[in-house]
């Protein structure tokens, strides 16, 4: 095995690959030079935010594609589906799947570049450098693609008519789309590059990222609006002249990703120091929230306000967090949007079941990714401020933080909710759904809050956290469903029976808080090596 | 006749809409040690990167070793040591590691590479360190590691941006003294710091920056006989209108005591 991985090296690293690459403007030996370094720093852990770069967690990602695809390739499989419409649908699962995956790859390799800042005084041209940065997609391509099609490639043998062939063409396919969709993403960055002011590179970044997830999302709804389109009227004429639109549509987007790839090419290192300095701008006024006031009165003094403001300020300008935190709460909030707009005049009480019961759950399930996230941030290297702080400040830190989710996750959605339907279900049932959804949530957060183990934003981004959160989503999800059925069921037939629940709901979640704040304090300290220090009993920390 | 290394020509550059330098005219001479003076944020350091192809002028037009700016900036990098005012490392490399990297980046035959490297290190007294990861280097000796791949590739013309920080005092010494020698070999040092007795002592013309603006371009001496003052520091605080600064100090010590 090794001896063919030194062949393919030694080959890639010959001259024939020396003399493409010299032809596309990349430097071949400052290429590889880069492609090493690269690989050394994420070997080291040090570029363990870029899938592509992680193998740990690249292999984890394909195998839960390939188990999914193995689920996919049955139930296809089972229906005796034509092979044009099988590998239809294999290869636009794989398209967004891919899409999903390298526009965000692609976004987080080129606009957060702690690397281009250590080498952007070194003799290499943009392009080298651009092709040595987004190497590492054409490796996620080599692990997922077959992680995604070699389950439905073999189960072409099952389907009507088969040829031992269906399943070269399926791989070749996928492959080709895969390549099509890596380069069709950075001429996309590309143009953004070109025409995106640099301030705002990293905001239009982020939308374009949730937009194959979009896309996912109102598949129905698009399929339904290409269905509607009449081809044949669009484009007069004979078959001659519809393979000549489709011709040109074609060369238009060869055109398209050849002149993005040659922008993203373009310079690339001098617009870096411009990406870095984009992001939100900080608060220009210098005011006194109320909110942190009233952190500051009720949840533990100064300490308290500062853990709130922190993370305001973070959640809303950390790039990663930002990146990371978008396409998981999207589909959450879509839903969210659709429960109210299919349910909103369902009462809860009602004998049928409504969306709305999933309301309180979507709020749990948001509290979960926002806490998944918290302890990763770009700027983890400023962590040592929290070294300096007195280990009794921890505590009121804590309590800043769980009282800022608890405010703007929890408490202001749910007033709005109030007093949104309060005059469509009635004073009393919206206000016992809400006082219910919202000890729901308040449960939710106060169990989540264990899983921030870090002071906020101080730990380095780990594409490999993604692992740990997925069965934490399948047995929360597994929980929820078990929930809404009691709920629906047995909760909400009766106005005492809620109101019982949800004092008995609010106190639970009152101690679940009382105790996750403590851990979560200790916690902070303990990742600081700060609690060691105090059990150490050499001194004692006063005031 | 003087040779001119690198030529600012109107040159301005902003920060979204915030304009950071106006218009700004030098030129730097071969064999050279000019000191480029501030206050914070006067725009010294973008006046650096966009010589050494990290920022591209707004306006103006920038050449560098005889090459336009931006456009000729892979080859003006070859030409240029550049130490930034931030160590900003590959922290899980080693200081040998993070050398090489450097060097080969630049084209420095190995064996020559390897040499230099050995021959810095020993005169940074680094050589005990040189396979330890650089997040184990104290400032001190990130900050040699910088200085060190700013000069592996022997560059025509060398950006310094603060490079005396967290450097002890031998080494400091030994950074001025290397300087001299430098610039005695033909080499061009542009010396951006706030330690104006070091800048006072080791550069030959002093550039001052003003909100975004050249105030000054001449020797130390005549800036001192033209403006009548006996120190930099205090030509310093006349051309920046940094001579009052006791009210300032005043109102800190009260907002401490409040």
């Amino acid at each position: 095995m090794n001896a063919v991985h030194d062949i393919v090296t030694r080959w890639f690293r010959g001259p024939a690959v020396s003399r493409l690459l010299r032809r596309l403007g990349i430097d071949p030996r400052r290429y590889w030079l880069l492609v090493d370094l690269f690989g050394e720093l994420a070997d080291r852990g040090e570029m363990l935010d870029q899938l592509g770069s992680n193998r740990v967690s690249l292999k984890m990602a394909t195998r839960i594609y390939f188990a999914f695809s193995v689920i996919m390739t049955v139930a296809l499989a089972a229906t005796q589906v034509p092979f044009a419409a099988y590998l239809g649908v294999f290869l636009l699962f794989t398209t967004l799947i891919l899409l999903s995956i390298l526009l965000l790859e692609t976004g987080n390799s080129l606009l957060n570049p702690v690397e281009a800042l250590t080498l952007a005084h070194q003799p290499i041209n943009g392009a080298t450098y651009t092709a040595a940065k987004l190497t590492h997609l054409f490796l996620i391509l080599l692990y997922l693609i077959p992680g995604l099609n070699v389950a439905p490639a073999i189960g072409t043998l099952a389907l009507p008519g088969s040829h031992w062939w269906w399943a070269a063409v399926h791989l070749i396919a996928a492959f080709g789309i895969g390549i099509t969709v890596a380069l069709c993403c950075c001429a996309t960055f590309g143009w953004l590059l070109r025409f995106i002011p640099a301030r705002r590179l990293k905001a239009t970044a982020q939308l374009v990222g949730t937009l194959p997830l979009l896309g996912m999302m109102w598949m129905s709804q698009l399929e339904r609006l290409f269905g509607r389109i009449n081809f044949r009227v669009l484009i007069p004429g004979g078959p001659m002249a519809r393979w000549g639109v489709a011709l040109a549509v074609a060369g238009l987007a060869v055109a398209g990703i050849v002149a993005g790839l040659r922008s993203l090419s373009a310079d690339f290192l001098i617009r870096v120091s411009g990406v870095t300095r984009g992001g939100p701008s900080g608060g220009a006024r210098i005011r006194r929230s109320l909110t942190g006031s009233l952190i500051a009165r009720f949840c533990g003094g100064q300490a308290a306000r500062a853990g709130s403001a922190f993370l305001s300020q973070m959640m809303l300008r950390d790039w990663h967090f930002r990146r990371q935190i978008l396409p998981m709460a999207a589909p959450l909030l879509i839903g969210l949007a659709g429960a109210a707009s299919t349910s909103w005049r369902t009462d809860p009480f009602a004998r049928h079941f409504s969306s709305m019961h999933v309301v309180p759950h979507i709020f749990g399930f948001l509290l979960l990714f926002i806490c998944s996230l918290l302890p990763y941030g770009n700027d983890y290297k400023g962590g040592w401020l929290f070294l300096t702080v007195p280990a009794s400040s921890f505590a009121g830190f804590a309590r800043g933080v769980w009282a800022t989710l608890w405010l703007r996750i929890v408490a202001i959605p749910h007033i709005i909710m109030l007093a949104a339907l309060a005059p469509i279900w009635g004073i009393v049932d919206c206000s016992l759904f809400v006082a219910y959804s919202a000890a729901m949530a308040s449960i939710y957060l106060s169990l989540v809050l264990r899983i921030v183990e870090n002071v906020p934003f101080t730990r380095q981004p780990d594409a490999s956290r993604g692992a740990t959160l997925l069965p934490i989503l399948l047995m929360g999800g597994a929980a929820a469903t078990i929930v809404i059925a009691a709920q629906f069921f047995l909760v909400f037939r009766s106005a005492w029976i809620v109101l019982a629940v949800s004092g008995g709901a609010a106190a639970g979640a009152w101690l679940l808080t009382r105790s996750s704040l403590t851990a979560f304090a200790d916690s902070m300290r303990f990742h600081l090596s700060l609690a060691s220090q105090e059990t150490g009993a050499i001194y004692k920390e006063i005031g | 006749m003087t040779e001119s290394i690198a030529e600012f020509e109107r040159v301005s550059f902003s920060y979204d809409r915030a304009e950071v330098l106006h218009e700004i005219s030098f030129t730097l001479n071969r064999g050279e040690v000019v000191g480029l003076l501030g206050p914070n944020g006067a725009g010294k350091s973008t006046t650096i990167k966009i010589i050494c192809g990290i920022l591209a002028a707004a306006s103006g037009r920038v050449s560098v070793c005889g090459l336009p700016m931006p456009e000729r900036s892979v080859g003006v990098k070859q030409r240029i040591g550049y130490v930034p005012e931030a160590a900003v490392l590959f922290d899980s490399l080693t200081g040998q590691e993070f050398l090489e990297l450097s060097g080969r980046l630049h084209d420095v035959e190995e064996d020559t590479l390897q040499g230099r490297i050995r021959d810095i290190l020993e005169t940074f007294n680094l050589s005990a360190d040189r396979h330890s990861r650089l997040d184990k280097y104290s400032k001190g000796m990130r900050q040699k590691i910088l200085l060190a791949a700013a000069l592996l590739h022997n560059p025509d013309l060398i950006l310094l941006d603060e490079p005396l920080s967290g450097l002890d005092v031998n080494a400091a010494i030994m950074i001025k003294d290397l300087i001299a020698a430098l610039a005695a070999g033909g080499r061009t040092i542009l010396y951006s710091s706030h330690v104006l007795d070091v800048v006072e002592k080791v550069c030959d013309r002093v550039l001052i920056i003003h909100e975004g603006r050249l105030i000054a371009d001449s020797t130390p001496a005549e800036l001192k006989s033209s403006t009548g003052q006996t120190t930099l520091e205090d030509v310093f605080r006349r051309l920046t209108n940094a001579e009052d600064v006791d009210p300032g100090v005043s109102r800190i010590v009260s907002a401490l005591r409040s």
